[in-house]
């Protein structure tokens, strides 16, 4: 459903270039204006040339290219445990009324517990190393991945499965030759919004108890009010996110070409 | 022994939010011979779509029941093959991988699968479109595809519920004669759905006409046209006699 609704919105914003990035080049326009005009104290908002400044002493002088290599490892890790947990869950709930009669309730409610509520007590469990980073990011994304794939495999149109029934498909025909394929490109956009929530619990993990990541140097940066990092820390997430999510979606085009209207 | 028995068979659905029960089909008898094309005629809610999803055992009726070959009709299965209204190929696979579903279900090896499905896709005229997916085809050519599909793993009956239409007229006539030399070929049975008198007439070799509220067969009578049929046949006095007699049962020959 998503991945067709993307399709028919590329059809619609055939806006100009500059317009489409008209709101990017304003956005650095107005901080900069505010920040090197003096309008705001250096000491809680750095310029943008501050920023770009402390962001290369940061790469070249502070090895921050290893923060950032741990930080998507970690994010990685949790969120395909999280997704190799969660999609067959979700696909057998989705399929199986008394599977998801069994479930639901659950998940519902667990889906509701924030992930970074449970990280005290993960640091209780399993000190502040990297099982305890994969644990957040696990919890916060597995009920997620559940709840919506379920919804995706329950919602594969009626008639697509009574026509396999009338071609001697069997249960595990349907699930495997109609369900599954039939919903893949939602699960994939659903794993791909979810990667985009990992990336939040992961910051968060490592700005509570942690010794390297880039939530780590954010931290890190406060206590020396280095604002010009900590931006260029929020800023390295943020194309971090652009480039998965547009990897992601290449990867559905190229996987689920029947899928785009 | 008719091929397929229809004894009393009814459907009523459970009222919905304290409503009245749906009576979407009174008791029906019905008894279909090998290699008959029959063509079910009735408006929009006569229940017609609902005695074919009965017959493809899609749903369970109320009272009576549905044998073929004198064994009892329960689930769906691989010997009653459905032609659906709505597009339901399966958009994911190609034209050739929809035909082969039925094959592969049944565990048909893979050179034999290729075999009929590229002489499948001759005789529904869809060469040069096996690897082509559902969504790049034109709804006559989809429909070609799934009549291919259900009758390409040699299923005892064939059910089709108005397969044309949504498609124009020409190209539903066209498709009509095609139904005709692939019936005729095959020599399956098939039990067909349409709205349409002259598709009714022009298909069958028995026709039956339902009518809504109560939703009931009215009549159930042979198409005693000689075969083989060409389209021009429809401006015959003995079919416009058919059609003339359908009107009337369906209540629909007065003037205005």
């Amino acid at each position: 459903m998503s991945a067709r609704h993307e399709a028919t919105r590329a059809h619609l914003d055939h806006g100009p270039r500059s317009a489409r990035y008209s709101v990017l080049v304003l956005f650095f326009a107005g901080w900069g204006y505010i920040t090197l005009g003096g309008y705001v104290s250096k000491t809680f908002l750095a310029d943008p040339l501050t920023m770009v400044e402390e962001g290369y002493t940061l790469l070249v002088r502070h090895g921050f290219l290893r923060d950032i290599g741990v930080t998507i490892w970690r994010v990685l890790g949790g969120f395909t445990l999280a997704a190799l947990v969660a999609v067959p869950i979700g696909i057998l709930m989705g399929a199986y009324k008394p599977i998801e009669a069994f479930l639901e309730p659950f998940v519902s409610f667990a889906r509701y517990l924030p992930a970074s509520a449970f990280i005290p007590l993960l640091i209780l469990w399993a000190g502040i190393g990297e099982a305890q980073k994969l644990l957040v990011i696990f919890i916060g994304s597995v009920f997620q991945i559940v709840l919506m794939v379920a919804t995706t495999v329950a919602s594969v149109r009626r008639d697509l499965v009574e026509a396999a029934l009338t071609l001697g498909a069997r249960d595990r025909g349907i699930l495997g030759r109609v369900l599954i394929p039939a919903s893949a490109p939602s699960i994939a956009e659903t794993l791909r919004l979810v990667l985009g929530w990992a990336w939040t619990y992961v910051i968060v993990a490592e700005l509570i108890g942690s010794s390297s990541g880039i939530g780590h140097m954010i931290i890190d940066s406060q206590a020396l009010l280095a604002t010009g990092q900590i931006i260029f820390g929020i800023i390295v997430i943020g194309v971090i996110g652009l480039i998965s999510d547009f990897l992601f979606k290449w990867g559905n085009r190229k996987l689920f070409p029947w899928s785009l209207a | 022994m008719s091929k397929l028995a229809i004894e009393g068979v009814s459907r009523i659905f459970p009222p919905v939010r304290r409503g009245m029960p749906t009576h979407a089909l009174e008791p029906t008898t019905l008894a279909v011979a090998d290699n008959d094309f029959v063509t079910i005629l009735g408006p929009s809610g006569c229940g017609k779509s609902t005695l074919l999803r009965l017959i493809a055992g899609l749903d369970q009726p109320t009272t009576g029941k549905i044998l073929l070959d004198g064994k009892p009709v329960s689930a769906p299965g691989a010997e009653r093959g459905m032609v659906f209204q709505s597009y339901t190929l399966f958009p994911w696979l190609t034209v050739a991988d929809n035909i082969a579903f039925g094959l592969r279900e049944k565990g048909v090896p893979a050179p034999q699968r290729a075999k009929v499905v590229h002489e499948w896709v001759n005789r529904i005229g869809l060469a040069g479109f096996e690897h082509h997916h559902p969504k790049q085809l034109s709804g006559g050519m989809q429909q070609r595809t799934a009549i291919a599909r259900a009758f390409v793993h040699d299923p005892k009956l064939i059910l089709m519920d108005e397969p044309f239409g949504a498609l124009d007229a020409l190209t539903r006539e066209q498709m009509n004669l095609e139904m005709l030399r692939i019936w005729r070929e095959s020599g399956k049975t098939i039990i067909f759905v349409t709205h349409s008198i002259q598709e009714a007439v022009f298909l069958a070799s028995h026709c039956a006409v339902l009518t809504a509220s109560p939703a009931r067969m009215a009549e159930y009578f042979p198409i005693e046209l000689p075969f083989p049929r060409a389209l021009p046949i429809k401006t015959t006095d003995e079919f416009g006699a058919y059609a003339r007699r359908i009107y009337a049962s369906l209540g629909l020959g007065a003037s205005v």
